[in-house]
């Protein structure tokens, strides 16, 4: 049975179909409906995703650490179609500004490539070290930070857990794009 | 040669004569992998070991070779680590090895950065008045074990929250859910809730074992390939050379993706679809799978229930709808299902993209349906080939590294409860003991499953009284996982900030140690990788590889099962924590944590792999063959490389691992099964077991309950037992009987191990049984 994201794009579907009604599930409140009734979509017109890179692995902080690795992917970016690109004045390997539904908000370097659709975009998620713009770099303990650090893509993931086993919801949520 | 080594043969470099040339003065130095860019980015820093002893590791420095497992996903790449004086000066992807055959992607060529550590945290450290301090392990181990007990004795023990990890050994995997339950609290969890906990709900729903059913080299077999929010190209790049080698032999090879991944470039057909739309993709397939009969009828009349429910379901999924919902055109819909249909058997790979999201679990069933539908199930070159993602995921999900169960899909009844405690030789009131004894929000502790670790900052802000248990989280252990995997970014930093002490146990000071603004109550301590320690790591495919120590724990950096040994001496349950395993100083012996589990694990088959064995495999590990991953002869003739789980029986047994779940073209005794049940014998009335299909070899002909003690008296096959295993075995079942005794009769008659297994999940059950199919799993009730 098919239910639309709680941050879906196509409104007019979510009458047919809905997700769950808000539920305890083991010992937390977990909302679903009280989520996706709220038309986020006008505001975050842009489906976002999020993935993996050869280079890094999970969080990243144990590769990004590692220098062989860390020069073969250097900064944290989001992928944006040509379409979407050029209708927001974002040319490839423009700084921008990603604005989530929760409120916040990620600065990352443009890719520019029909590698995803029209209204869809994609973060890779191994990045971590700046929040909200602002580095952490100097509050590691020293001679630990790693040798890239980045917007991570969590920081804008929104709401949403699987009603049974509370995965959290990371392949499908919106935004907007802004060059920053 | 280096490049073909197949022996751990110690080799004495010639000596040069005429002086160092660039190869070797870079190889002394320790930066051969790296070459000369990496050079000047790392510096001196890297030599750190090698000058202690001299300004070099002088070039005819005897060379050790170490076996050991790339930790960077779970494909379970092996590697020849290189060491001199012990120091890791080279590495060299195992040529020979069944896996990967030499190959390795950016993240395993870069494993010996570890053995040199510039960015590792390198002492103990806690935060005070906003500035780092270093601090001894003694003064850590005591401030952060008073700090916990503070917590316990204010909140109880659920208000303190342990974080564990995929880069765990299953050896401290299960070491950690062990501790966890000695402290009292379900609240322990890793990073397999957030990448395929719903594969493991969906499919164990399905089929009966939530993981990889078939092996990554058997996609070299398949004629087929269908790619879910999967992208190995990038996330388990030496799998790819598997699944082109399948390619080249004919499969087809399709790729569902909302975005043009790497592995869409080598497919036969991309096709996207909208994020979040698996489930109308998949029954929009089904659609066409039906109005044309590609149904693999006979196959579903024997092994598969509920598929006329699934038929209705599809009518709903027109191609005019799909299109609507998915964006994907009628046409290849029509196309890709009859490339599906036309090239059997296929197998099916899903990861993130199908998993991360609201209704994963449902995704996951979804999937499982349509190779039901095709019959591509417990067949070469068929299955959910389910790629996970780091390194251990498989085995610390296994060793029920979990919030909602013990090792082994238990569960956390009581029952489950009084199972591991048998095993551990403990008193079960002792253990009930330790857990709080309040009743929350209806919900029992002891057997309530706990804050998921996708979730443990909510643990932290949401309202008490909205809680299942006696108070907030206040206090969390994390054990190597970043909260980056945190969605909702703003409300980690929060959590962070609200609770009263964060403790990172990392060999990297992850972003959890400083993301949050405080100025004190923040620990780090230095934990070794895996290279610096050794034991066992399950792959994705479920086969167990021995990993060497290839280097001594660098800096002050201890293995994860000394830091829980020395917290638990702080707890003052170290006695029972390790009540039957060695331990050397404050380290608990590594073999001996394998062969408690070994004596508990029946439910899936961890029983069988003594450390002898996996050794014994490590060490012959280019006997298999790349194709079957059996050895055709030496020492581990006819046994499946790394021994995948289920291996019946105790490790004297001597079962070959079951490369293939669910085969029942073979015998019990030589991998083959049947599928396995979890609703009981009949759903609605009507029966679910399996009619007219059982393994190969099988003394009852079709479906079959749960072997218990009476119903091997009921067949007659009591009598088969030694009068040991006799005095074991009354009362109990497969799964709780600790001889093994009624394993090794049912299989000496051919049969499986059924059980009704822990689900990851009580609740949703219901839900589930009314969405999706359950498999039949063999046979009748023998009267």
């Amino acid at each position: 049975m098919h239910r639309e994201p709680l941050y879906t794009p196509r409104r007019d579907l979510v009458a047919k179909y809905p997700t769950y009604q808000d539920r305890r599930v083991a010992r937390l409140p977990t909302l679903y409906w009280s989520i996706q009734k709220e038309d986020y979509a006008k505001d975050f017109p842009v489906i976002l995703t999020t993935g993996r890179i050869v280079e890094y692995e999970g969080g990243g902080e144990e590769t990004r650490s590692n220098a062989w690795l860390a020069q073969l992917a250097r900064e944290m970016y989001i992928e944006i179609n040509p379409a979407d690109a050029a209708d927001r004045g974002i040319r490839n390997g423009d700084k921008v500004e990603v604005l989530s539904p929760t409120g916040a908000k990620v600065f990352v370097k443009a890719m520019v490539t029909p590698r995803v659709a029209v209204g869809e975009s994609f973060m890779p998620f191994h990045f971590a070290g700046v929040f909200e713009g602002k580095s952490l770099g100097p509050k590691y303990p020293e001679g630990t930070e790693p040798f890239v650090i980045g917007e991570a893509a969590n920081t804008a993931m929104t709401y949403g857990y699987d009603v049974v086993t509370q995965i959290q919801e990371t392949k499908a949520t919106l935004c907007q794009i802004k060059k920053a | 040669m280096r490049l073909s080594r197949k022996s751990e043969q110690v080799e004495v470099v010639e000596k040069q004569h005429l002086g160092l040339n660039r190869r070797q003065f870079l190889r002394s130095a320790g930066l051969a992998t790296g070459g000369i860019a990496a050079a000047s980015v790392l510096g001196m820093g890297m030599m750190r070991k090698a000058e202690a002893q001299t300004e070099f590791v002088p070039h005819d420095t005897p060379i050790e070779v170490k076996r050991t497992i790339c930790s960077h996903c779970a494909v379970g790449c092996g590697v020849y680590a290189h060491v001199q004086d012990g120091v890791w000066t080279h590495q060299e992807p195992a040529f020979d090895h069944p896996f990967n055959a030499g190959g390795h992607c950016a993240k395993g060529a870069s494993l010996r950065e570890v053995g040199s550590g510039a960015k590792r945290v390198k002492y103990p450290m806690k935060l005070v008045n906003g500035k780092w301090k270093r601090i001894s392990w003694e003064t850590a181990i005591n401030e952060v074990s008073e700090r916990a007990l503070k917590v316990r004795q204010e909140s109880g023990p659920d208000s303190v929250y342990f974080m564990g990890s995929a880069k765990f050994s299953n050896e401290q995997a299960y070491l950690y859910r062990k501790f966890a339950a000695m402290w009292g609290t379900n609240n322990v969890d890793h990073s397999a809730r957030i990448c395929h906990s719903t594969t493991v709900a969906g499919v164990a729903n399905t089929w009966g074992y939530g993981a990889q059913t078939n092996s990554i080299n058997d996609m070299r077999n398949a004629k087929s390939m269908i790619f879910i929010g999967s992208n190995p190209t990038e996330a388990h790049p030496v799998a790819m050379q598997h699944i082109l080698e399948g390619k080249e032999r004919g499969a087809k090879v399709i790729v569902v993706d909302p975005r043009f991944t790497h592995t869409a470039a080598k497919c036969d057909e991309y096709i996207h679809i909208r994020s979040g739309t698996d489930i109308p993709f998949i029954y929009g397939l089904l659609w066409h799978i039906f109005d044309n009969g590609w149904q693999a009828q006979e196959f579903i009349d024997e092994r598969v229930y509920g598929i006329s429910r699934i038929q209705d379901a599809c009518k709903n999924w027109t191609p005019e709808e799909v299109e609507n919902v998915v964006g994907v055109p009628r046409e290849q819909m029509y196309r890709t299902a009859k490339m599906l249909a036309d090239n059997r058997p296929g197998t099916v790979v899903w990861c993130m993209g199908g998993t991360q999201h609201h209704i994963g679990n449902a995704n996951t069933r979804a999937y499982c349906i349509l190779q039901l539908a095709l019959g591509n199930m417990g067949v070469v070159g068929g299955g959910t080939n389910i790629f996970r993602g780091h390194d251990n995921v498989q085995g610390a999900t296994d060793f029920g590294l979990l919030n909602d169960t013990l090792p082994g899909y238990y569960g956390l009844k009581t029952g489950s409860w009084q199972h591991w405690c048998r095993v551990w030789d403990l008193d079960y009131d002792w253990v009930k003991g330790r857990f709080d004894q309040g009743t929350y929000l209806g919900q029992v502790p002891m057997n309530s499953t706990g804050i998921p670790c996708s979730r443990w900052h909510d643990g932290v802000l949401e309202n008490k009284a909205e809680l299942a248990q006696r108070d907030n989280v206040r206090m969390a252990f994390f054990w190597g996982q970043s909260v980056t995997t945190e969605t909702r970014g703003q409300h980690v930093k929060e959590a962070l900030e609200k609770m009263d002490t964060v403790v990172v146990v990392d060999p990297y000071p992850t972003i959890a140690s400083i993301l949050g603004n405080r100025t004190d109550g923040v620990y780090i301590l230095p934990a070794c990788t895996q290279f610096e320690t050794y034991g066992s790591v399950s792959a994705s495919n479920r086969s167990i590889q021995w990993r060497d120590k290839v280097i001594e724990p660098l800096f002050e950096c201890k293995p994860d099962h000394e830091t829980m040994y020395l917290l638990a001496q702080k707890f003052g349950f170290e006695k029972q924590l390790c009540k039957h395993i060695k331990v050397n100083g404050s380290e608990p012996l590594i073999e001996d944590i394998t062969r408690e589990f070994n004596r508990g694990m029946w439910t899936v088959g961890y029983t069988g792999q003594s450390p002898e064995r996996l050794k014994m495999h490590q060490q012959n590990w280019g006997t298999f063959s790349i194709e079957t991953l059996e050895a055709p002869g030496g020492p581990a003739k006819g046994e499946t490389y790394g021994l995948p789980w289920p291996c019946w029986g105790t490790p004297e047994q001597k079962h070959p691992g079951t490369q293939i779940l669910y085969r029942t073209d073979r015998e019990v005794r030589n991998g083959g099964g049947t599928f396995r049940a979890r609703y009981g014998v009949e759903h609605d009335g009507v029966n679910i077991l399996a009619e007219g299909s059982y393994s190969k070899g099988s003394d009852i002909k079709d479906g079959y309950p749960e072997f218990t003690d009476k119903m091997l008296k009921q067949l007659g096959w009591w009598d088969d037992l030694t009068p040991e295993e006799k005095l074991a075995a009354e009362g109990r079942n497969w799964k709780t009987d600790l001889s093994g005794g009624i394993v090794r009769v049912a299989i000496a008659h051919g049969c499986s191990l059924m059980v009704m297994l822990k689900h990851v999940v009580s609740f949703g059950i219901s839900q589930m049984i009314s969405q999706c199919i359950v498999s039949r799993y063999i046979h009748r009730v023998v009267t």
